[in-house]
């Protein structure tokens, strides 16, 4: 692709042709707060932030970055004094009106208004005006501040070219625009990234001020189980439980900036948990558990294992190696939306295929080279009395079940995260981890990338990570092995495919992990990554 | 008596709104008979070509307050491979102007054969008012002369749009009235040509600028030949509005009188017993602010410095001029422009929005004598700061221009306000004005 050369403050940079202006000096590493701005909405150029001065000539002039490309020879400059005033006033502006409420706002620490604040004010305004005082619902998830709105419209863009429902306008004009629907309130899977985009604390949650505050959050980078578009996550944590999920835009990883509502909330619908391993209905210690499973496993003389769409890679390594030791034959059921997949104007999908890891639990039998059938498969095998024993794994986490009819007579032992109410009551329940929050591992999308699933909190009571359990099982009793190693030997046992010549090492540094910083959520959280919004400070207070 | 002999020192040359006291001229038939329809029949047998040519060397310019060259446009459209609309600027914002309606109103035909004409020369084949919904008077003539004149060839459609729009906007405003936007201008991308709008592109004019071509075409240029400055041959339509004696609408000849003349002779001057203090002079918006000293400047853009570069200082603008006579308090004359730009602000753009609001709300408190200490320094500053790079359209900066020049104008005024004095004995009568110069 071409280059075109610019001077910022003297200093000449190359960018490809057509790069956004103000794209461009953020890549260079200038700060420029730029509060109407989003990359991927349209640039109305309404806030009037990004203000540089231009060298035409012998003149200047002051142009907005956000709405141009850039030129090649263009010569600007961000510290002319003119510039930094024009920025200082604009900030003034914004604040004529802004609630000095930092202390109880919801946004405090991820604010771009504060950053903008931090770059250009002057901090010399003595001039305000009464602000407006109301709060609205918008809908059934967002709660709007009106008095803390800066009207920059990215939520409005975001409603007519993301999620193509139109459902936000500016009403009223002048001093007395505000935001408001369109009439009907705001529901469809998206609404959650209008939280992220806001560049201040006007959309919120309903319960938002509850959570820790932004700079006391450790964010775990992740990839979300919803479904198999694998997108980016960040599960911010604090106080030991998890505060909020987050897209993380990690460039290619991510569908954009953007991550749906099940994506987002779905860890919050799961509250029914299977705390305990039991023994037909009775609460035991895992020992006793192990001892069961393995020795009628091994017994069996046709035994199955039913292997889970939501299992990790690693966990699926595991089961082939206890399916070879027990010479069970593997199957995996399937979990699918009947609805198809859903496709917003921009092309973010939710797939079908809410199984977030099929992909890779098949690339796994496939690398072990055993064969692996289907659902339909083990139904017609335990329909004509051909399995003695069975181990299944569940973990669905939209209440999927895997549709098979288990005969009372042979022996059941079911891995899950919930009471199993899909199958009938098992002789063996292992209590396993979500893969919302609690998986450590590898998940292979349905795009077939290959993406790093990060455990941000333990799971509750006596329940245990999937990985732990199955390497109990293989083991022989609790053992050292991990995710880690057991992605390893995989890797060494593929010498093709998605596995091969790999280790974390090797994926972490292709993921650019967050590295504990939980501020922002999509852009705003990239801003922080690229050093261009300061987290120091706050990040200092931990 | 006295009045008489001023009156003919400045005389009415009209071009614009030649004819606009015969009975009926906004019916088709009457309109014909009165030589209409001739600049188009002449335009038509040219090639757009030499249309572009005929008003290049009449050297026409826009009169919608930035003066540029009509011809010079219509080429460059033409280089970009024609205009596929025109579009009427009809919207006319601005307070104490009112000269656009007013054509549409009494001139409707003529106003439709411009627009023709300049869809011909730049290649267009549909044509768009754009119109406050508000102007009906205005709206049922444009609409009766569409029907009368309705053909195959242009189609022309009439757009009311609900305001308030903000002043100075340019020409995205209208385009974006069209696109069936919230009236709001686009910000400039640095991206040079024509608007877009729908899938093609669009050339807007205000109607006043169009309503000089069939008389340029009919005459082939020679109207201009003789009439106006150098810079800007032709007339200007001045709304003289305010304390005058006659307020009205004068269409002038450009370059040959004053600002005085104007107003002391053609508009009457100031009432009896009262002494003229300040002129808000511009289309956009007003400034600068001409004071008792000022007036004798001449009525030719091309001295000003903007639009021509020229040595007087401020706008020419398009052709609004407010009279203020000796009973206004310029303090309250800017807080009522303050809030008249506040009113009108899209809201848009985060500067104009909150700090013309601010401005209304400071200038109010200074006026009612409640201003805080700094208040006054805060609203020079704040006018400072809204130039037009920081604002994304005309419209603030021209609040903070006429703002900034009342203050410079009457500085003492200003300040003797921060002790909750005004030294004006204002006169909150009712005006009535001598005469009324048109009949409408
Ligand atoms: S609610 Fe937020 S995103 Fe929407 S206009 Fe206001 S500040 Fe911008
Ligand atoms: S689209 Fe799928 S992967 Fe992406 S956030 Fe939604 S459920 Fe998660
Ligand atoms: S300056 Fe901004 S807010 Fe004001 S009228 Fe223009 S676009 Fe609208
Ligand atoms: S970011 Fe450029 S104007 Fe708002």
């Amino acid at each position: 692709m071409a280059t075109v050369r610019i001077h910022i403050d003297g200093e000449p940079v190359d960018v490809d042709a057509g790069t956004n202006l103000l794209m461009a000096l953020l890549d260079a590493g200038h700060a420029m707060a730029h509060p109407c701005f989003h990359p991927s909405l349209s640039a109305p150029a309404s806030c009037r932030m990004c203000l540089a001065a231009e060298e035409v000539g012998d003149s200047l002039r002051l142009i907005t970055t956000c709405n141009r490309t850039v030129v090649e020879g263009q010569r600007l400059s961000l510290s002319h004094p003119q510039a930094v005033a024009a920025r200082s006033g604009v900030v003034e502006d914004m604040l004529l009106r802004h609630p000095a409420e930092c202390a109880i706002c919801e946004r405090a620490g991820e604010c771009e208004v504060q950053e903008a604040v931090f770059v250009h004010g002057n901090g010399a305004t003595g001039a305000t005006l009464p602000g407006r005082r109301k709060k609205v619902e918008l809908g059934p998830r967002l709660i709007l501040d009106r008095g803390r709105c800066i009207l920059c419209t990215r939520c409005v863009r975001f409603e007519a070219e993301v999620s193509g429902t139109d459902a936000l306008a500016v009403s009223g004009s002048g001093a007395d625009a505000v935001i408001d629907t369109c009439g009907a309130p705001i529901a469809h899977d998206m609404t959650g990234n209008l939280l992220d985009l806001c560049p201040s604390g006007a959309l919120s949650e309903p319960g938002e001020r509850l959570h820790a505050p932004a700079w006391q959050m450790t964010g775990i980078s992740s990839t979300c189980p919803g479904c198999a578009s694998g997108c980016a996550t960040r599960i911010d944590v604090a106080n030991g439980r998890v505060q909020r999920v987050k897209p993380r835009s990690d460039g290619a990883d991510a569908q954009g900036y953007w991550l749906c509502d099940v994506g987002r909330y779905g860890w919050q619908a799961e509250t029914e948990r299977l705390t305990t391993p039991q023994l037909r209905g009775t609460a035991v210690e895992w020992d006793a558990v192990f001892a069961e499973v393995a020795e009628h496993m091994e017994q069996a003389r046709r035994g199955a294992i039913l292997l889970s769409p939501f299992l990790s890679n690693e966990e699926a390594f595991l089961l082939g190696h206890l399916a070879r030791r027990w010479e069970a034959d593997l199957f995996l059921w399937q979990a699918t939306d009947p609805a198809g997949d859903r496709v917003w104007p921009t092309g973010f999908t939710i797939r079908a295929e809410r199984g977030p890891n099929r992909a890779g639990v098949r690339a796994v039998t496939q690398a072990l080279d055993l064969p692996l059938g289907d659902g339909a498969a083990l139904e017609r095998r335990l329909g004509a009395g051909d399995v003695d024993a069975l181990f299944a794994v569940g973990g669905s986490l939209h209440g999927e079940t895997p549709e098979v009819t288990v005969p009372d007579e042979l022996f059941l032992a079911v891995q899950d995260v919930q009471p199993s109410t899909w199958i009938r009551n098992p002789d063996a329940a292992l209590a396993s981890s979500s893969a919302w929050t609690e998986k450590e591992g590898t998940f292979v999308d349905g795009l077939g990338r290959l993406q790093r699933v990060r455990a941000a909190v333990e799971p509750p009571g006596e329940a245990r990570p999937d990985f732990w359990i199955l390497a109990a099982l293989w083991h022989g009793g609790p053992n050292r092995d991990s995710p880690d190693q057991a992605f390893s030997r995989l890797s060494r046992s593929s010498s093709s495919g998605s596995f091969a010549h790999l280790d974390y090492g090797i994926l972490e540094s292709r993921q650019r992990p967050a590295e504990g910083v939980a501020f922002g959520g999509g852009w705003t959280s990239q801003l922080q990554r690229r050093g261009l919004i300061a987290v120091e400070d706050h990040a200092k207070r931990r | 008596m006295r009045l008489l002999r001023e009156i003919a020192e400045m005389e009415e040359r009209r071009i614009l709104f030649e004819g606009i006291d015969t009975p009926d001229i906004d019916r088709w038939p009457v309109y014909c008979k009165h030589g209409g329809g001739q600049g188009l029949l002449r335009a038509r047998s040219l090639s757009p070509e030499n249309v572009i040519k005929e008003i290049q060397s009449a050297r026409l310019r826009g009169r919608g307050g930035a003066w540029r060259l009509v011809g010079d446009r219509w080429q460059q459209a033409q280089a970009e491979g024609g205009a596929d609309y025109v579009v009427v600027d009809l919207l006319e914002p601005d307070p104490g102007r009112f000269r656009d309606r007013k054509l549409a109103e009494r001139h409707p035909h003529r106003l439709l054969e411009g627009a023709r004409i300049a869809a011909h020369a730049v290649g267009a084949t549909s044509i768009f008012l754009c119109i406050d919904a508000e102007s009906l008077r205005a709206r049922q003539a444009l609409q009766q002369a569409i029907v009368a004149t309705q053909e195959q060839a242009t189609t022309i459609q009439l757009h009311p749009a609900r305001g308030p729009f903000p002043l100075a906007a340019g020409s995205s405003l209208a385009v974006e009235l069209l696109r069936g936007g919230r009236a709001e201008p686009q910000a400039d991308d640095g991206v040079a040509g024509l608007d877009r709008l729908f899938a093609g592109s669009a050339i807007v004019h205000s109607a006043s600028t169009l309503g000089y071509l069939p008389a340029l075409l009919a005459t082939a240029g020679d109207v201009f030949q003789t009439v106006g400055s150098e810079w800007a041959p032709g007339t200007q339509a001045f709304c003289v509005s305010g304390l005058v004696r006659r307020p009205g609408l004068y269409e002038v000849e450009l370059g040959r009188g004053t600002v005085r003349d104007l107003i002391e002779g053609i508009a009457g001057g100031a009432r009896p017993e009262r002494a003229i203090k300040f002129v808000l002079h511009a289309g956009y918006g007003s400034s600068p602010v001409l004071t008792a000293g000022d007036l004798d400047r001449p009525l030719d853009p091309g001295l000003w410095a903007d639009p021509a570069g020229g040595p007087l200082s401020g706008v020419f603008g398009g052709g609004a001029v407010i009279v203020a006579d000796d009973s206004v308090c310029p303090v309250d004359t800017a807080r009522r422009l303050a809030q008249a730009y506040a009113g009108a602000a899209c809201g848009k753009c985060l500067p104009c929005r909150e700090g013309t609001a601010w401005l209304a709300a400071a200038l109010s408190r200074l006026e009612a004598g409640t201003a805080q200490a700094n208040d006054l320094a805060w609203i020079i500053q704040r006018c400072n700061h809204l130039t037009p790079a920081v604002a994304l359209c005309g419209h603030a900066p021209s609040a903070a221009r006429s703002i900034r020049a009342l203050h410079d104008a009457f500085p003492e005024e200003f300040a003797a306000h921060l002790d909750g004095g005004c030294a004006v004995a204002k006169d909150l009568s009712m005006k009535v004005p001598d005469s009324i110069h048109m009949r409408y």
